[in-house]
């Protein structure tokens, strides 16, 4: 099939066809050849029969003479013959009276009966047998034929059959291979065009002639060229013009990280610079106040501003690593980590969160150890934590992890608000909130879930959120086990 | 006047007894249907007519069961057979003593007629005359098949004749084959009529080699390298039997009248030449 694979349509039907004139020519020679070889054979072998009869009738009068002189001119006579090898005259009792030439290729095969005529085939001759009869049997004579001529004559006629099978193969050849031109040019030269359009040359277009069907196709597939021409032209045309405005949206785009970094350095730089001035004067005031019942309503006023300026850090903060994990500026380090303890340290963290609305925590899990980023970790407990925290009132926050072979899985449960399952795909978006109104009761900026996907992500993992089946929300985390 | 009347009557009765004795016999020609294309028949025919004028025909048709209630009809006196087949089917019925034999071979034994059989003494008064240089006839024939009657006495001419028989065909090729041996170019040999062609064509090309003479009985031979062949003349052989007709008793005649024919290319072989009269004496000549 791949050696076919090389040959073109009319190549493949030349060769179909050369193969088929070959072996026709081979069946035909041989056929001709058995054919001929056999009426030939039939022929030859009649006339000699025929030959050796004559022998048998010119023998007659001196066998029934008995004598050996007569019988000698006849044999001589028949032997003289170039294909005659040898004649022999026997009498009825099977007495020789004249012989001339070969008899001993005939002596094995010679017949039982010698009263009919008959012949044996040897390899290189004939032994013909013929009775003499005048009234009653008087002998036999005997004719050794040479095949010699018949042989050459076979060899001619079979250079010849081939020959001649051979110029009229290759005459049939000839013609086969106009016709097949003629036949397929049509299917080649659509073929040549179609590939120089795949290869993105234009311009091309096919040319040949021939009955109305022939030329009706040639114009409708000149026209279909042009059509697809005319197609590509205007489609390049306006893939340059999408290209020319995204090039415009990259620079901008581009120009836009630019001022992103300008805002984040000065985010970075000139937003915390000051406000950790701020919050640290506004706690050196609030420590200089007199412990005085006067300056009661001041020391609140000083706390809650220290609040507002340590919620404005964690949101500089957490703007600043959503920026960072954006912009895939964040290494995770990979290190062994227990993780009881990481639990624990993070339940610490939302302990007042925890008191604060009155809920109650469960955890559940085993200590293990995991490689993983433990300040990652850290943050996405602790978000998710915080959120449970924030959204559920005198409510159970169940925590669970455990470690498989191929995940270490966490389960963060609670029996809050929960979250409605049309907002269930959005909730991981940055800045969005189920509550995006001025006066919506829960706080918050709509980053925290976003950095939590983002850090999950940054291990590999996948997170997940689905009803809590009393209410609330079950969030769940796969992180990878590197080790597996 | 009685005396008168009785000489009278005496007279008529002697005259009328003899005019119905001396009525010629009713004489019947019986041949095959089949046999008349064969143009000796109706020479051998005309010959019988030219002698009998009042003959009758009789053409059988093969159905010979018949013959004898046939030949009661016409009330046939003497009965001539043409051919083989029809003289053995009328020798079988009451006419047998009444027939003659014609157009065939056969010996004064078995049947009466005309056998076709030439009579030496002829045949050699003649040859004598075409072949004077000849002075030793051979005649090679088969002992049941005698082409030649031969009868010593009487022989007129100074010409010898030998006959050589043999048993049989192959006894008489055998006789042909060692005559031909033993002949030289101033001997002439009849050859067996009945000598088949393969044969022919070697006995002839054995004489032509060593120039014998062969003559032959049969006229197909002429082609095949015989010299001369002597044939009965059909028409005399008729008037042969018309003649024999008014024999009363049995009687076997041989061919008296024969005709003789020439084959100029063998003559010219042989170089013999031939006087014009004795040539115009030849009833055929071929080249």
């Amino acid at each position: 099939m791949s050696l076919l694979d090389r040959y073109n349509i009319q190549q493949r039907f030349n060769l179909l066809i050369f193969i088929s004139i070959i072996l026709a020519s081979c069946f035909l020679i041989g056929f001709m050849y058995k054919l001929i070889s056999n009426y030939i054979n039939d022929y030859t072998s009649h006339y000699w029969r025929e030959h050796t009869a004559t022998f048998a009738d010119s023998a007659i009068y001196s066998v029934i003479l008995g004598s050996t002189s007569q019988s000698e001119s006849v044999v001589h006579s028949f032997a003289s013959d170039k294909n005659v090898l040898g004649a022999t005259i026997l009498n009825s009792r099977g007495e020789l009276l004249a012989s001339y030439g070969a008899r001993s290729v005939c002596e094995l095969n010679r017949p039982l009966r010698t009263e009919e005529p008959s012949y044996a085939d040897n390899r290189d001759s004939w032994c013909f047998y013929s009775p003499i009869y005048q009234e009653s049997y008087l002998g036999y004579v005997e004719l050794v034929i040479s095949k010699a001529e018949y042989d050459l004559v076979m060899k001619k006629l079979l250079l010849g059959s081939i020959l001649i099978i051979l110029i009229f193969s290759l005459f049939f050849i000839v013609i086969v291979r106009r016709l097949s031109r003629l036949f397929t040019s049509t299917l080649m030269e659509m073929a040549m065009v179609l590939n120089k359009v795949s290869l993105g040359e234009r311009g091309n277009r096919v040319h040949f002639s021939g009955s109305s069907e022939i030329n009706n196709m040639r114009i409708t597939l000149n026209d279909m060229l042009a059509n697809i021409e005319t197609t590509e032209t205007e489609l390049e045309k306006s893939v340059e013009e999408r290209t020319s405005a995204l090039k415009i949206a990259l620079e901008s785009s581009e120009t836009a990280n630019i001022y992103k970094a300008q805002i984040m350095s000065m985010v970075s730089h000139e937003m915390k610079t000051p406000l950790h001035a701020i919050g640290g004067y506004l706690q050196l005031l609030a420590e200089r106040l007199p412990d005085d019942p006067v300056f009661t309503e001041n020391r609140a006023l000083h706390a809650k501003a220290l609040v507002r300026v340590n919620d404005l850090n964690t949101l500089i903060d957490n703007i600043l690593l959503h920026a960072q994990l954006e912009a895939d500026r964040y290494d995770v380090a990979l290190t062994s980590i227990a993780i009881a303890p990481l639990v624990h340290a993070c339940v610490e963290n939302v302990t007042p969160l925890l008191n604060r609305n009155r809920n109650q925590l469960q955890l559940i899990g085993s200590d293990t150890m995991f490689v993983s980023d433990g300040e990652v970790l850290r943050h996405i407990l602790n978000n998710l934590l915080s959120n449970a925290c924030k959204f559920t009132t005198d409510g159970l926050i169940t925590l669970t992890w455990r470690l498989t072979q191929a995940f270490l899985i966490i389960e963060v449960a609670d029996t809050g608000c929960g979250i409605p399952a049309e907002f269930c795909d959005q909730i991981f978006d940055a800045w969005w909130q189920v509550d995006m109104s001025l006066g919506r009761r829960y706080g918050g900026h709509g980053l925290g879930l976003a950095i939590t996907k983002q850090f999950v992500q940054r291990l590999n993992g996948d997170i997940s959120v689905e009803p809590n089946h009393i209410s609330g929300t079950i969030f769940t985390i796969r992180i990878p086990n590197s080790k597996s | 006047m009685r005396k008168e009347i009785y000489n009278l009557l005496k007279s008529s009765i002697i005259f009328f007894s003899c005019s119905t004795f001396a009525k010629d016999p009713q004489v019947v020609i019986v041949y095959s249907a089949e046999a008349l294309g064969n143009p000796a028949y109706a020479q051998v025919i005309a010959g019988i007519e030219h002698m009998n004028s009042h003959v009758q025909r009789i053409e059988s048709t093969g159905d010979n069961n018949n013959i004898s209630s046939i030949l009661d009809a016409t009330h046939a006196d003497r009965v001539i057979a043409l051919g083989k087949g029809i003289v053995e089917n009328i020798y079988r019925t009451e006419y047998r003593e009444r027939t003659l034999a014609g157009l065939m071979y056969f010996n004064p034994a078995e049947y009466s007629g005309v056998g076709l059989a030439l009579d030496n003494r002829v045949l050699v008064e003649h040859l004598a005359r075409l072949l004077p240089s000849v002075k030793h006839f051979f005649v090679v024939q088969q002992s049941h098949f005698q082409t030649i009657d031969y009868v010593p006495n009487n022989l007129k001419s100074s010409a010898v004749i030998e006959i050589r028989e043999g048993v049989d065909s192959l006894d008489t090729i055998r006789v042909l084959g060692r005559l031909l041996d033993e002949a030289t170019s101033a001997d002439a040999i009849f050859i067996p009529a009945n000598l088949p062609k393969n044969i022919l064509y070697e006995v002839a090309k054995v004489a032509w080699d060593k120039k014998i003479i062969l003559l032959s009985t049969n006229l197909s031979h002429l082609e095949n390298g015989a010299l001369i062949a002597a044939y009965p003349d059909d028409f005399a052989l008729g008037e042969q039997l018309g003649r024999l007709v008014n024999r009363p008793s049995p009687v076997y005649e041989n061919i008296k009248v024969i005709k003789f024919a020439l084959n100029r290319r063998v003559a010219q072989h042989l170089a013999i030449e031939f006087d014009p009269i004795i040539l115009d004496s030849f009833a055929l000549k071929i080249k």
